[in-house]
């Protein structure tokens, strides 16, 4: 007889452990799965993962990807600490998108680029941050469910960049559902032709990678966003405001979400908006991923952004070499999701098995070891 | 046991791995024997999935013929990509080694011209765009090619306004570029001729979808089309066969018959009881051309600018009418379009006796009738001609506010057919 012995871990495994192990175990297990569809796992390794970044090209597409994931990530990391469940990244992002748009194709079209970009990403990041307020203030004075209001605030975003692209915003000269091309000043600066990553996104990202960490980490606001994540009726006790830090943390979630979004169109080639699944294209939701993969730490952030991006590199070269339909990068963020969620579990238990030696001998042992 | 020895297994695992599937890689790739010295890759990018069975489908059919056409060419592809991926997936495949690059979506257009004046070594082609887009921008190294239909969406238009009961006829577009535009004008200019003849009422509903492949939205406004606006035939600009499932459940279930067309590829046996005819495409017609060229070293990194402009109709034999290849018009309505007479006039009398077709003229009381069949037939003939002695595009022609937008007896041109962004007389913009 098999006997399951579950027992409370005084010390819980830490998260770079757990998320380390996640990692590889969901590698496998995608490698597995590919086997069975009669992929090559060590052709697959080499041709997909190792290939294009130790020859350099892979690079650029790791960044583009993992510059809106670490974004929406550390925004994410800011609500998720204050136990605030925002799933609306997506429309946040696209919020700022549209903010950016409008800025760089009808409000200065003509000024120049050290004032358009810097502006852009100002009003992307309120748009954005006013997008996430919406449910902060919900949340906060009527204690309205956020996950429900963020989500469904998603869908008016997306209907939102619809209405424009398909509408007032139409690129004349083609009636494409894009807006015309942004003028070269509202273009973000790339590293180079061939290294097309945006400088102003790439710095933006890492600093504010850091500025969170010690906004969270070493600041009252962020003992604050920590108490009341972690327990909100003692918060209340010391006198922190609830209302307050939600709304804040929803407003910061949002802004860096804004930042992503303007990314999106002012560094895509050609710089325009595109129908909103083509603009935040799923990053807000696998930012959830990249947020708990860094155990809500911003730094760490940076790190599980940039495999985050490797893993979109990968599939896609996976897709190329093997032809498996398009859905290789959604198998191995699934499986990683998946066994995150255990693992999630797993660094709070643990599970023996005991195998006991009679069907009717009956344990008299307690739970206990 | 420890984390920390669990880790190390692991980082020790990943390591061998590495060395593992490097050594195994390159062992199994030396013992290949190389490829002929002027072979080369080619490598496709389509919008949509091969299993859309229309747009992206046949670029796949031609992509396969020439495949195993040439042993020294190799090909591969890669679906459903988006213009943000385009980048990544052609930098991919050229640090693969592919030299050709087929660009098979509207969408590709601009990132296309971006990377070609990157790549300036690699030769990219590009499906359905035109250099006025890009403003004198366009390298050396990128060339155009688009298979056209509009004289196919003519015919079938004919076929609609010949068939149609209620009078009332749907498009279902994907976008409003000039493109589809063009495609919806045609249709609607032949179901408008035919109205002529048989004195007819008939409007045409037009709405969009915004996306090339969006099965579900295509079927909902299809829907739309029928309950609200009474329409009874559907045409489309969609990749897929949704349309035609569509009507051929509302047959099957309501015992409604609502016409339809395919679309780029044979969508016949999706709709055997509906599919009246349609614009069925020969991309490996223009495939085999370029690669060939290419092989040859005709088509270089310096002239494509020049030299390729790929656009092909009837009578390059790159478009055929059709239900399903080799079917011009579905047996089950065949019949019915040649009982639908109308009395011709001497103009209509002496093309047809061009095209050696006096037989077909029927005399009654002195009046002289043929079917819609027979002039469907004689259009056909005279668009494959090679110089078409008929153009649907053909003045007098209005926009659908009233305006003369062609004179009598002008034909448009190139130029004017790739930048028409007006709808002609006939035509009902839904939701705008």
């Amino acid at each position: 007889m098999i006997r399951f012995i579950i027992r409370r871990r005084e010390h819980p495994i830490p998260y770079s452990h757990a998320s380390l192990i996640s990692i590889f175990v969901s590698i496998l297990i995608s490698l597995a799965i590919l086997t069975m569809f009669g992929i090559n796992p060590v052709i697959a390794v080499w041709e997909a993962f190792i290939y294009p970044l130790i020859s350099g090209y892979g690079w650029s597409g790791v960044l583009r990807n993992a510059l809106p994931l670490l974004l929406c990530g550390i925004g994410l990391i800011i609500a998720f600490r204050a136990g605030v469940w925002n799933i609306g990244a997506e429309g946040q992002m696209l919020l700022g998108a549209i903010v950016a748009t409008w800025i760089a194709l009808y409000f200065m079209p003509d000024k120049p680029a050290l004032i358009v970009i810097p502006l852009m990403f100002l009003f992307g990041f309120i748009a954005g941050g006013v997008w996430g307020l919406i449910a902060g203030i919900l949340k906060s004075k009527w204690n309205v469910n956020e996950v429900l209001t963020t989500m469904m605030l998603n869908y008016v975003a997306y209907q939102l960049v619809y209405y424009l692209v398909m509408g007032p915003w139409q690129d004349p000269v083609t009636n494409y559902p894009v807006t015309r091309p942004f003028p070269p000043s509202a273009c973000l600066p790339k590293i180079s032709r061939t290294f097309p990553v945006p400088i102003p996104t790439l710095i933006i990202g890492i600093f504010s990678a850091f500025f969170v960490y010690i906004l969270l980490l070493h600041s009252r606001l962020g003992y604050e966003i920590r108490a009341v994540g972690s327990n909100p009726d003692a918060a209340k006790a010391y006198g922190i405001s609830y209302e307050k830090v939600v709304m804040i943390a929803m407003f910061l979630s949002g802004g860096f979400a804004g930042l992503a979004g303007v990314n999106a169109v002012a560094g895509a080639i050609p710089a325009q908006l595109r129908r909103p699944e083509q603009v935040s294209r799923g990053y807000g939701f696998i930012a959830i991923l990249v947020a708990w993969l860094a155990g809500l730490h911003p730094i760490a952030a940076i790190l599980t952004s940039i495999l985050m991006g490797i893993f979109f590199i990968a599939g896609s070269s996976i897709e190329i070499i093997f032809h498996t339909g398009v859905e290789t990068t959604n198998l191995f963020i699934g499986s990683l999701l998946l066994v995150l969620s255990v693992a999630e579990t797993l660094r709070h238990y643990s599970i023996r098995v005991k195998f006991t030696s009679s069907l009717f001998k009956i344990s008299k042992e307690s739970s206990g070891e | 046991m420890q984390t920390r020895t669990i880790l190390s297994y692991i980082l020790i695992g990943i390591i061998a791995a590495i060395i593992g599937s490097g050594i195994t890689y390159t062992y199994v790739t030396s013992s290949v024997i190389g490829p002929a010295p002027m072979a080369f890759k080619a490598a496709w990018i389509y919008v949509g999935p091969i299993g859309d069975y229309g747009w992206t489908h046949a670029h796949d059919v031609g992509r396969r013929y020439v495949e195993n056409k040439f042993t020294w060419l190799e090909t591969t592809y890669k679906e459903s990509v988006t213009a943000e991926d385009f980048r990544t997936v052609v930098e991919d495949f050229i640090n693969r080694g592919y030299k050709v690059i087929f660009a098979t979506s509207f969408e590709f257009l601009y990132p296309s011209c971006e990377l070609a004046k990157q790549y300036p070594d690699v030769l990219f082609f590009h499906c359905s765009g035109w250099n006025i887009y890009l403003q004198g921008e366009q390298p050396s190294n990128l060339g155009f090619y688009f298979a056209e239909f509009y004289q196919l969406y003519y015919l079938n238009g004919l076929m609609a306004g010949a068939l149609t009961q209620t009078g009332k006829i749907g498009y279902v577009a994907a976008h409003y570029i000039p493109e589809v535009v063009r495609h919806i004008n045609a249709f609607a200019l032949g179901a408008l001729e035919a109205a002529k003849y048989l004195n007819k009422n008939i409007t045409v509903y037009v709405t969009r979808i915004g996306a090339w492949y969006d099965p579900d939205t295509a079927r909902n406004l299809a829907s739309q089309l029928v309950s609200t606006y009474g329409v009874d035939v559907i045409a489309f600009t969609e990749d897929s066969p949704a349309i035609i499932q569509f009507c051929q459940e509302q047959y099957e279930q309501y015992g409604r018959l609502i016409y339809t067309f395919s679309h780029y590829s044979p969508m016949y046996d999706y709709g055997p009881d509906v599919v009246v005819s349609g614009q069925l495409v020969h991309w490996e017609k223009i495939y085999e051309d370029i690669i060939t060229k290419v092989y040859t070293g005709v088509y270089n990194k310096d002239n494509l600018k020049d030299s390729v402009d790929y656009w092909w109709m009837l009578r390059e034999g790159a478009v055929e009418l059709g239900a399903k290849f080799g079917m011009p018009i579905n047996p089950k309505f065949e019949s019915v379009l040649k009982e639908i007479t109308f009395q011709i006039d001497e103009k209509l009398e002496a093309e047809l006796q061009a095209y050696g077709m006096q037989d077909v003229i029927k005399v009654v009381n002195d009046k002289k009738y043929i079917s819609i069949y027979d002039l469907i037939m004689l259009r056909l003939k005279q668009m494959s001609d090679e110089n078409p002695t008929f153009d649907p595009f053909t003045g007098p022609i209005y926009a659908n506010n009233g305006t003369l937008m062609v004179p009598p007896g002008v034909r448009m041109n190139r130029l004017q057919l790739w930048t028409i962004n007006w709808f002609v007389e006939g035509v009902v913009v839904i939701g705008e």
